[in-house]
């Protein structure tokens, strides 16, 4: 297991579609990597590289089998997106009610 | 990522005064946040609050149209990390005086949403078969 991640870790990983494809990939269940790279145009190399930042930020966790190594999905740290959103709702919300005010002093 | 935040409000005011409030440093600063803001298309100003826990405290953003006093919108970007999310304002006159929509809307890549919608026991129990395997 890996430890808690920050939030900066988790957008980063994120932010980059191919990384994003393979999370999609990975929420129907645990895949060697070379059949994550089958679905890729990219090198072996950068998949597995991708698959590092996934598991750096705490996405993807990793186990040997045989010869391969196995990928599956964490998505635990997402959470951390979507409390951003709760966020932002609740900070418009605070500009909204200022907004009004502020327009209703200065008539 | 996953942002896609509408509110509605209506407010008993002409629009060219609610448009003011919008394009106003002092009005913005009273409201939102300190800024350098100017009301061109194309200018970049930074918004500042209090840094707390998971806020660098620093907004940065593009002013992209500007339609008064009807219509602005800005890129909005709170961590370098993050992808510039669109925040949208449009005002419409209506009997009792104006009505502001704000939009503010994130990437919303497919398959972020539907890691984000499948919600989360399914992928805990597929963590936990994994472990125990």
């Amino acid at each position: 297991m890996h430890a808690a991640q920050s939030s900066s870790a988790v957008f980063h990983a994120i932010a980059d579609p191919n990384r994003r494809r393979l999370l999609g990939l990975l929420s129907a269940g645990e895949k060697p990597v070379q059949e994550l790279a089958g679905h890729f145009d990219i090198s072996f190399a950068a998949v597995s590289q991708h698959l590092g930042v996934l598991r750096d930020a705490g996405l993807v966790v990793s186990r040997p089998l045989g010869r391969q190594r196995l990928y599956s999905l964490d998505a635990r740290p997402l959470r951390i997106v979507n409390d951003w959103t709760l966020q932002y709702r609740d900070f418009w919300k605070g500009c909204l009610g200022r907004l009004r005010n502020y327009l209703d002093d200065n008539k | 990522m996953r942002l896609n935040l509408l509110y509605t409000e209506d407010y008993p005011h002409p629009i060219e005064k609610v448009w003011a409030a919008l394009i106003d440093p002092a009005a913005l600063a009273a409201w939102l946040m300190t800024n350098d803001f100017e009301p061109k298309v194309g200018k970049r100003f930074t918004l500042h609050c209090p840094p707390k826990p998971g806020s660098r405290g620093r907004f940065d953003c593009v002013v992209l149209e500007l339609e008064p006093p009807s219509k602005m919108v800005w890129s909005w970007q709170g961590a370098d990390e993050d992808p510039p999310s669109r925040v949208e304002f449009h005002l419409d006159r209506i009997a009792s005086g104006t009505r502001l929509k704000l939009i503010h809307i994130g990437d919303t890549d497919p398959t972020m949403l539907g890691l984000l919608s499948q919600g989360w026991p399914k992928r805990l129990d597929a963590l936990r078969s994994h472990l125990v395997s």
